[in-house]
């Protein structure tokens, strides 16, 4: 992945690290004795995976694609995820994505990088992440 | 008569002379040697045939012998006078209300310029290129080398050894775990630069951990400078968000964290800013334990995919 990404990943990293294990509290995460609720990480996703997200309707015409190739770079207290599009280097939260977490989008060569639509939304393994709350 | 080793620049301890008191009582001198004095008018001077008398509280003079050695006595009113063979007053004692005499001398503590090769062992410890006494007492007693005699170990510390040698001491952890609540204590500390610029553009982040819960935020810097209104922002956020006020804010004592409005801002919201001993990061363990863990995962993540 691209090193300019670092600033992401150390929010991810913290997001996580507030979800972890440490020495000094017994049987609770940090999340937890901070807040009080146990907090839940089954929204949880590889770092750097590729995404599917939902373009809204406001956003395209009727043909148009209805989904977008993102990649999964963190996560937003609402229950968002974050995420960057490669291609016009932004940053944007959504959280209507569907994921793919044994692909990774090809940094080296952008060429390669086509995406078969029907192919990704017709996978079962996929998980609709939009359904799923965050704490 | 001296109890004080150190006065000595010169001590004979093979002599040993027992000096019986009036009182029957015997004490044992454990040599005999020279001690330089400051004159009045500047000068030095030296007494010699001075007795080493191991703890002996006081001092005394001989007055026996000085005559020995040619001076004369005068008592004049309420005081003794010293003169020496030529008639110079050398000491003046007032009479104290014991009917002794006492007298202010100040002694010069022997100071050696050059180095001086004080015994044998202080020699080999040299020849040696200042090799620890343990491991040239070793050699010595398990003959490893030929020529080397038996090496005791000495009380006092070699200089150039400090100079050369000398190393941190090793850091035992003396901060104990004491918050008992919420953001009674926080630890803070930034890390960077990174090469790369983040998306947003920053080169540092800044980490703060509440000492109770172990909870991390951080936030990014495009400067360090950046700290003072990152730490503005995280107060009002956390103390919203717990009701708790932050009482303790431990950092590294760095520039970012020591600025006049930082310190301000402390001292006017009733925060007490502890800064650590400088190039000591052992003592702010919490934030840079956390930093490291930051730090790999953040390069594992970027390295996964």
């Amino acid at each position: 992945m691209p090193l300019c990404l670092w600033g992401e990943a150390a929010a991810s990293a913290t997001y996580l690290i507030n979800r972890s294990p440490t020495k000094k509290l017994q049987d609770k995460t940090p999340e937890e004795t901070w807040c009080g609720v146990k907090p839940s990480v089954q929204h949880l996703k590889i770092f750097g995976s590729l995404c599917f997200r939902h373009v809204p309707d406001q956003l395209r015409r009727k043909l148009d694609d209805k989904f977008q190739v993102m990649i999964m770079v963190g996560y937003h207290s609402t229950g968002a995820y974050k995420l960057y599009d490669p291609n016009s280097k932004k940053i944007v939260f959504s959280k209507d994505v569907k994921f793919d977490e044994t692909k990774c989008w090809n940094w080296k060569d952008k060429a390669s990088n086509n995406f078969d639509s029907h192919f990704y939304l017709s996978d079962s393994e996929t998980e609709d992440a939009g359904t799923e709350e965050q704490e | 008569m001296t109890g004080k080793k150190s006065w000595f620049s010169k001590l004979d301890d093979s002599v040993n002379r027992k000096i019986r008191f009036v009182d029957n009582s015997i004490v044992c001198a454990a040599g005999i040697g020279k001690v330089l004095i400051h004159r009045k008018d500047g000068k030095k001077a030296c007494i010699t045939d001075v007795l080493y008398v191991p703890n002996m509280r006081s001092n005394l003079i001989s007055i026996g012998q000085l005559l020995q050695k040619g001076y004369t006595m005068k008592g004049v009113a309420q005081a003794m006078k010293v003169f020496d063979s030529k008639s110079m007053l050398i000491l003046k004692a007032l009479m104290s209300k014991q009917r002794t005499f006492k007298i202010n001398i100040s002694v010069i503590e022997d100071k050696c310029l050059l180095s001086e090769v004080k015994s044998e062992n202080w020699l080999w410890h040299q020849r040696y290129g200042h090799i620890n006494f343990k491991d040239l007492n070793m050699l010595s007693e398990k003959k490893m080398v030929q020529g080397l005699p038996k090496i005791k170990l000495p009380d006092e510390v070699c200089d150039m050894c400090c100079t050369g040698k000398q190393a941190r001491s090793s850091y035992n952890a003396i901060i104990p775990f004491n918050a008992t609540s919420k953001l009674e204590v926080i630890h803070s500390d930034v890390c960077g630069p990174f090469e790369v610029k983040s998306v947003g553009g920053n080169r540092y982040f800044v980490t703060f951990i509440d000492e109770f819960t172990r909870k991390l935020w951080i936030y990014w810097l495009a400067k360090k400078d950046g700290v003072f209104g990152v730490f503005k922002k995280f107060r009002l956020l956390v103390q919203n968000e717990s009701g708790e006020m932050i009482s303790r804010l431990r950092t590294d004592g760095g520039g970012e964290y020591t600025s006049n409005e930082f310190n301000d801002f402390c001292s006017s919201n009733g925060i007490n800013h502890e800064a650590t001993a400088l190039y000591t990061p052992q003592q702010n363990g919490i934030s840079e334990r956390k930093n490291r863990t930051l730090v790999n995962l953040i390069r594992s993540m970027l390295k996964q995919k």
